[in-house]
């Protein structure tokens, strides 16, 4: 009897629990629906257009790169960003990242950030001062950025690997 | 904007916010744990009130130093709920919601303020008055009794199964008993309480005041008061705390029942200290007396009713029902940023 009973109480609480997890949900769904600009996916880069505009996408790309990206997030508010993933063809995983930002809180996620730095060199292409980084991520992976200011935008490619496919791509989006 | 948004995005911004959400979660399990398993020990409640302030004070770092990319944009997309979506809203394009949640922020704090740490500083004023005060005559078991009031109390105080501090009885005709703890602690007793209860319902609010002094050396309880204190802008903590503190009050209600073997006695002397809500000043003043003075007179009311139908029936289920909690409020709250 008191063995179904506590069977009975945490039957209870589980069932209370998971409708506390779909209360969450929902509330944070809702801002999506008040607000187009809040931080979301997208399936395409035309879209994205609806909040952010341009969009800056090298007209070089990688032939060993997929397009189109395979993920895209995108939001306006509080400020415009976008982040679009490309995936290697033969690996499938996620080899390029291209951020375009006003804030410098936004760009790749850790694994496509240098941790330790191996070479930095400023230089310009075209009219831009671009800063590329070669180094590690905090996995240990070889890993290659190129950051620059384009207008209210940072923008950052991150790519894993030498830099060499970066600074054509980058030189295609700049010259 | 991006002001805003930097600080929301420093760590001290993320765990003011999380921390607010995470106490609203964890507050949410504990209510459902109690409807589930229809809580009435107070010792049981009160655990879930301190998961509620433990659990989220100590979440957040724990969850940045196990997973440090969890203020990640791909993190907050996943999230079960990611506040900055809310927070970067302007609601019917006027109100930021950023806004309203620093207007509660501020109102929490002032709250604490006024109602928790002021009183705190004058009751140690008050403490320090009363013992130096010659009025306020300390009963002890070996000095001599010179007032039929002091005789009274240490009648009253004999018997009781606990080495109790030194009591002190203060010129005042309001009834009411209080204790300080700490290193020199005290009880004290109001002429006018003295005046009112007879010998078992005297014995039984020095039993009830004995059982403060007892459990403030809690570790678990003192670490939940400091944490309070850090938490002075958490709404959903001075809320949590005030039940706990509710619940102290029916825990030693309890012990003290079990101390002297008559819990209508202890119901007698809570009748006897029952606030006046009839008249009291007027204004915003007045009315916060009010509403004061009225929640403790249900509060009390409810004590007295336990009390008279003979202070039994409340089983005490352990700290499983809080453990369950705690670990439900950490799984789910990693997935609140």
């Amino acid at each position: 009897m008191k063995m179904t009973r506590h069977i009975k109480s945490t039957a209870t609480f589980a069932l209370l629990a998971a409708l506390i997890i779909l209360a969450l949900r929902a509330i944070n769904w809702l801002p999506s629906a008040i607000d187009d600009g809040t931080l979301r996916r997208y399936e395409s880069i035309e879209a994205v257009h609806t909040v952010v505009t341009p969009v800056y996408m090298p007209a070089y790309f990688p032939t060993a790169l997929r397009w189109p990206p395979s993920s895209i997030i995108a939001q306006s508010n509080p400020y415009r960003a976008v982040m679009s993933e490309f995936d290697d063809k033969r690996t499938g995983e996620t080899a390029l990242v291209i951020s375009q930002s006003e804030s410098g809180g936004f760009g790749p996620p850790e694994n496509f950030t240098v941790a330790l730095s191996a070479e930095t060199v400023t230089y310009y292409i075209g009219p831009r001062s671009v800063t590329l980084v070669v180094g590690s991520s905090s996995g240990g992976r070889r890993i290659s950025t190129l950051t620059w200011r384009e207008g209210p935008y940072i923008m950052k490619l991150a790519m894993i690997g030498e830099p060499f496919e970066l600074t054509r791509m980058a030189e295609s989006m700049l010259k | 904007m991006g002001f805003i948004s930097n600080i929301l995005n420093s760590y001290a911004g993320m765990y003011a916010v999380q921390v607010m959400l995470h106490s609203l979660v964890a507050g949410a399990l504990a209510a459902s744990a109690s409807l589930a398993w229809d809580l009435k020990a107070p010792r049981a409640r009160q655990r879930l009130h301190m998961c509620v302030i433990l659990v989220p004070a100590t979440g957040f770092p724990l969850y940045q130093m196990i997973s440090p990319e969890r203020g990640s944009v791909y993190f907050r997309l996943d999230a079960l709920l990611d506040a900055n979506r809310w927070l970067v809203l302007n609601m019917l394009g006027m109100v930021p919601v950023l806004g309203l949640v620093g207007l509660v922020v501020l109102l929490s704090t002032l709250i604490f303020l006024s109602q928790e740490l002021m009183p705190i500083f004058r009751h140690m004023i008050d403490k320090a008055d009363v013992s130096h005060n010659p009025e306020s005559i300390p009963i002890r078991p070996d000095s001599p009794a010179p007032t039929p009031h002091m005789a009274k109390v240490r009648l009253a105080a004999e018997g009781l199964p606990v080495a109790l501090p030194e009591i002190y009885a203060i010129e005042h005709e309001e009834a009411c008993a209080f204790s300080s703890t700490g290193a020199r602690p005290a009880i004290y007793l109001s002429i006018g309480l003295v005046d009112a209860l007879d010998t078992d319902a005297l014995r039984a609010a020095i039993a009830h005041e004995a059982a403060h002094i007892m459990r403030s050396r809690s570790p678990v309880i003192i670490m939940v008061f400091i944490l309070r204190v850090l938490m002075f802008f958490n709404p959903v903590t001075l809320l949590e705390f005030r039940r706990m503190v509710q619940e102290e009050e029916r825990i030693c209600d309890e012990i003290a029942a079990g101390m002297t073997g008559s819990p209508g006695a202890l119901a007698s002397a809570l009748e006897a200290m029952r606030p006046d809500t009839g008249e009291h000043a007027e204004g915003v003043t007045g009315a916060v007396y009010g509403i004061e003075q009225y929640s403790l007179s249900v509060q009390l009311n409810d004590r007295i009713t336990w009390l008279r139908s003979g202070g039994t029936g409340n089983a005490e289920p352990g700290w499983a029902i809080a453990v369950i909690v705690a670990l439900a409020a950490m799984a789910i709250n990693y997935y609140v940023v």
